[in-house]
């Protein structure tokens, strides 16, 4: 038995162990959804429950399973001795306790495990408790919704709100030092979202059941090139664009050529200029060897609106910037 | 004699008519002609502006035509050029020609300069994409089929019903799944139709080279030995190559060019046995990776029954 073979092993029983502790190896076929999975495409979630073998978990995905469980048990052990010592104090009760959503026809529409919830003498909050690289730059509710990794995670703490009849809810995210906490007041916005959530769970509980035909291709193209389904069970249409144009205008043309000659020289420029105005702020007047620097300060509006109404006014254009690469690639 | 007053006269130049250019690029008569051009009727004028438009449509055609196979040409170029040498496989043929065909990387950076577009997927079962699985021979296989077409403003193509099977027991089938068969069978599909409709599934190397690809870089097929000799090549020590060909030439001296004898008596020479007793065969000269090898193989040549050296020099 060589140091190599030994070294190898090591990693094997590792591996070994994690799998057979999340024993996740193939989620089965169900007629529910997942309170985690909320999906912006209906078909997707339609096949996760019918087709859930397109997902499968990697060795990384279960190693993040297991840090994410041993996260949440370590901050649910510190909750419990802090409640003792907080003003006021609050318990910690509940714990991966198995939640249910039915629909009006009576259907299991939601499953989910709750974290757990604070309790306060005449208060108390559910709470998320969420590790990962994916939370690290999440700061407030609407990071959530900013990445395709974490919007899943503050609809799965809403549906649990929305169906225990509680106000608050706390994320708990985990942080280099002490975790960040993210407070959830269910407003209007957060009821929206999860009414939304509940929807689309019963229309995707519909098709499952066959009473509904499956939905139709999610009509944004890159939702459905970051799914597990596509290519496996679901095959929507793939676009590559409007492919190339010849564009002739001798005068485009010459701007191009002249862009691509003093390229080297606009970078130097910019680096320069930028470099220059770092050191040199709040100089008003200096000679600067051959060149004199002349600089003045001028008004510079900002308006500091709280989230909640930025939220209110906050539209997103598709089409809203245009970035653009010119390479030369010859005759 | 007619019963017309006019006089039989030579047609007017166009020079005499005088015509303006409308926006279409079409010749209208701006003025009619002067009374004293006798024994033209309006049948006259109507004919020479309805060949002016004519010439004129087919100048622009002719304009319209060379900036299209300019498009075409340059789309493809550019394309090849978007390209890397991983993303080709080349192919050689018995009579030396090299071309290479586009794999699975390369066909989606070539599809987005004809913009094209891969959907109809099928066959679909309950809403989802589902090859058909059909038995013959003992084996499985499992068919899909799409429809594809490229953009109108470059070549305006469109191809129907591509079918693509793969069948059990084949290489590159990932684990066997049924999932991981609808995955290969689904990204074929796509491959297959950007292949068909930009025309790499063979382009002469030389057209690779002319693109700035370094070929020797690119994956190889068919026609540069099995899989298991170019492995064998890439890995081999400096040197072993050149002794590689001197043993080949060697046997086939001894067999008087018999390539059949040959291959036999290289397999029988250049054999060997692991420690667990089982023997492992050299298909070819490629598959030698080091000089130890070569001299194995020449001490059991030399002491070889019917071609050894002692046979050779009683012959």
């Amino acid at each position: 038995m060589t140091y190599t073979t030994l070294s190898e092993r090591l990693k094997d029983a590792w591996e070994d162990c994690t799998a057979s502790e999340e024993k996740r190896a193939t989620p089965g076929k169900r007629e529910y959804v997942y309170a985690s999975q909320w999906r912006p495409c209906l078909r997707a979630m339609v096949l996760d429950m019918t087709h859930p073998e397109d997902s499968e978990y990697s060795h990384d995905t279960l190693e993040r399973f297991r840090a994410g469980k041993d996260f949440e048990r370590t901050v649910r052990a510190h909750l419990i001795r802090a409640g003792q010592h907080a003003q006021p104090c609050f318990d910690v009760e509940g714990g991966q306790e198995r939640f249910e959503i039915r629909d009006r026809k009576g259907r299991l529409t939601i499953v989910g495990k709750v974290d757990g919830k604070l309790v306060w003498p005449s208060w108390r909050a559910i709470f998320e408790v969420k590790g990962g690289e994916s939370v690290k730059n999440v700061d407030t509710i609407d990071d959530f919704n900013r990445s395709v990794w974490t919007r899943s995670m503050l609809r799965q703490l809403l549906i649990y709100m929305l169906a225990d009849n509680c106000e608050h809810g706390v994320m708990i995210l985990r942080r280099p030092g002490a975790p960040h906490f993210i407070h959830i007041i269910m407003g209007d916005y957060e009821l929206n979202m999860a009414e939304q959530f509940l929807s689309s769970a019963e229309k995707a509980v519909d098709v499952v059941m066959g009473e509904a035909d499956m939905p139709e291709f999610h009509d944004d193209p890159e939702e459905c090139r970051r799914c597990d389904h596509r290519g496996k069970s679901c095959a929507p249409p793939i676009e590559y664009g409007s492919g190339l144009q010849l564009i002739t205008d001798e005068n485009l043309i010459e701007l191009a050529r002249v862009r691509q000659e003093h390229e080297d020289a606009a970078k130097l420029f910019s680096n320069a200029d930028k470099a220059l105005k770092n050191a040199l702020r709040g100089v008003e007047l200096a000679h600067l060897g051959d060149f004199v620097v002349e600089g003045k300060w001028s008004p510079n509006t900002v308006y500091k609106i709280p989230d909640e109404i930025k939220r209110q006014y906050k539209s997103v254009d598709p089409q809203g910037r245009w970035l653009m690469r010119i390479t030369e690639v010859g005759k | 004699m007619t019963d017309q007053k006019t006089i039989q006269v030579p047609k007017p130049a166009v020079s005499q008519i005088e015509t303006r250019v409308v926006e279409n690029g079409e010749v209208a008569l701006a003025v009619a002609p002067s009374s004293d051009v006798a024994g033209v009727t309006p049948q006259d004028y109507r004919q020479e502006i309805a060949m002016i438009n004519q010439l004129e449509r087919l100048r622009l055609a002719s304009e319209v035509f060379s900036l299209r196979t300019e498009l075409i040409e340059k789309c493809r170029r550019d394309a090849i050029k978007s390209t890397d040498p991983e993303d080709w496989v080349l192919f050689r043929d018995r009579d030396g020609s090299v071309t290479g065909r586009l794999c699975a990387s390369g066909a989606d950076k070539v599809a987005v300069y004809y913009g094209i577009s891969v959907y109809n997927f099928r066959p679909i079962v309950g809403g989802v994409f589902s090859p058909l699985e059909e038995k013959a021979d003992g084996k499985t296989s499992f068919t899909g089929w799409c429809d594809a077409e490229t953009s109108p403003q470059v070549t305006g193509q469109r191809i129907e019903n591509v079918r693509l099977t793969r069948t059990e027991g084949e290489s590159f089938l990932g684990r066997g799944t049924f999932a991981d068969m609808k995955t290969i069978i689904h990204r074929s599909l796509i491959t297959k139709s950007i292949c068909i409709l930009t025309g790499m599934s063979r382009v002469p190397e030389s057209v690779l080279k002319d693109c700035g690809l370094n070929t020797d870089k690119c994956r190889k097929g068919s026609g540069f030995g099995t899989s298991s000799e170019r492995v064998a090549k890439s890995v081999a020590e400096e040197g072993v190559q050149e002794e590689a060909d001197k043993f080949r030439k060697e046997i086939l001296k001894r067999v008087s060019g018999d390539k059949a004898a040959g291959r036999d008596l290289f397999r029988e020479v250049s054999c060997w046995e692991d420690k667990d007793g089982k023997t492992h065969y050299r298909e070819s000269a490629d598959a030698f990776t080091a000089t130890w090898q070569i001299r194995n193989a020449q001490k059991k040549l030399a002491e070889h029954p019917v071609f050894g050296d002692a046979a050779q020099n009683e012959g």
